[in-house]
């Protein structure tokens, strides 16, 4: 089973939360927007951490994908 | 540069500065002196997802405690920073050890105000990690919560007691809560989303004390009324962790006092996040915020600044709450307003823009991150305030 990751590019701010509680999955463009780069990079709980300490609410994750 | 630089806090603020100063170059010593017990964590979890789960969890830590290691961060933490002599490049410790720096970081935070007619044995308050287990517990138990104080801890903490079947009330001094600064308008709207939920509310009548009954406690209103409750949470703000640095060199003035770029009075000592009233270029004003996402932006941009950087700190202001399954969302800064736009459709929520003299100065967003999204973008391209750092 692997977790879907997305990330609404209209709601993000760029806080970066997200690159900090889950490394390597997430990165800022040049806009200051995330990306998800590589969701397999961080465990599951990083990447739930990641979307529910959002400020924005702008990241969602998908379980039982796949 | 192989300066050695301190800092002192355990925050969002304090984690941001440690590892912005490794991304930026900086070859020298970094430590961090937290006076909690925990690397930094995710603090806003503690009154939302931690507090209204069965299982309040473990703290979130922003980085794990390997990635310091990795970083070459050194971190004490169970420690708080007592004393910055004039004059002298030398923090004292609580365990009684010093430490000497080229650059120091104050990112102290702030605790909760606890009045003394407030503190009524097992009066609870939530801020850290620390205060979590027993207001969690609380929870759990209580046959009647009451929170003192509707700012948005009490509102979250009221939203986690109703989703875990806690009867709760919340005492506000104002007309409803958060009138003070949203206006009787939007307020009155928030006070009916917090009964329609199942919130009892109090408002208009602060609290003359709490005291202790023979089987809980008594919350004494100014009407004479007396409500009893078997846990009492106070929420009445918070106030910067900044005694310390009395006699220091260092100005304060409800906190910290800095300049555009996080520079004290004292070329050697530099401050962030909730501690730090700085000069926000943007506004003409020297603010104070106690926003997680201002506080996150403050970590790098101080650590850029202690590398020498002049660049200023421009945030557009932004925080938001999670209360009764609804976002709360703030994009600005409205210290004084005189006219509130208020649109509202057919869908749950609503959008309020706040207005300074024609100018749009902030706007709050309810259930609608799209707005505030959109908001947010409005108010940037105003351009009062730029982004503090390119990441």
């Amino acid at each position: 089973m692997t977790m879907d990751v997305f990330v609404d590019p209209e709601l993000c701010i760029g806080s970066a939360s997200c690159i900090r509680l889950a490394p390597g999955a997430f990165e800022l463009d040049d806009d200051g927007v995330a990306d998800v780069v590589d969701p397999d990079a961080a465990p599951e709980d990083q990447l739930r951490a990641a979307a529910r300490s959002c400020p924005t609410g702008a990241i969602t994750v998908d379980e039982g994908a796949g | 540069m192989k300066e050695r630089i301190v800092i002192v806090g355990g925050g969002v603020a304090a984690h941001e500065c440690a590892f912005a100063l490794r991304r930026l170059g900086h070859e020298g010593p970094v430590e961090l002196v937290g006076a909690e017990t925990e690397v930094p964590y995710d603090r806003t979890l503690l009154s939302k997802d931690q507090l209204a789960g069965e299982d309040a969890g473990a703290c979130v830590a922003l980085s794990e405690r390997p990635a310091y290691a990795d970083a070459g961060i050194d971190v004490r933490l169970g420690v708080r920073a007592v004393r910055l002599p004039a004059g002298e490049s030398r923090v004292e410790l609580s365990d009684g050890d010093e430490l000497a720096f080229d650059r120091l970081v104050v990112c102290t935070g702030g605790r909760p105000v606890m009045p003394e007619a407030l503190v009524a044995p097992g009066a609870l308050a939530l801020r850290e990690g620390a205060d979590l287990p027993r207001v969690h517990d609380a929870l759990a138990r209580v046959r009647h919560l009451v929170i003192i104080g509707g700012g948005f801890i009490g509102g979250e903490v009221a939203s986690a007691a109703v989703k875990r079947y806690a009867p709760v009330t919340l005492v506000e001094a104002a007309n409803a809560p958060l009138a003070p600064v949203l206006g009787d308008d939007v307020a009155g709207r928030l006070a009916e989303m917090h009964r329609a939920a199942g919130v009892e509310l109090v408002c208009g009548t602060p609290v003359r004390g709490v005291r202790r009954e023979r089987d809980g406690l008594g919350v004494v209103l100014s009407d004479g009324r007396t409500l009893w409750a078997d846990a009492v949470l106070v929420g009445v703000g918070m106030t910067p962790n900044v005694e310390w640095l009395e006699g220091s060199g260092v100005e304060l003035d409800d906190g910290v006092v800095t300049d555009s770029a996080c520079r004290t009075a004292r070329p050697d000592v530099l401050a962030a996040g909730d501690c730090a009233r700085w000069e926000h270029p943007g506004y003409g004003a020297r603010l104070r915020v106690e926003h997680w996402d201002v506080a996150m932006r403050h970590g790098e941009a101080v650590a850029a600044a202690a590398l020498g950087s002049e660049e200023p700190f421009a945030p557009l202001p932004y925080f938001w709450s999670d209360q009764h399954e609804t976002k709360l969302q703030w994009v600005g800064h409205a210290p004084a307003w005189d006219r509130v736009d208020l649109s509202e459709d057919d869908e749950p929520g609503f959008v309020a823009r706040y207005f300074d003299s024609e100018r749009l100065a902030g706007v709050l967003t309810v259930g609608r991150p799209r707005a505030c999204a959109a908001a947010r973008r409005e108010l940037q391209s105003a351009g009062v305030a730029q982004e503090a750092m390119s990441r």
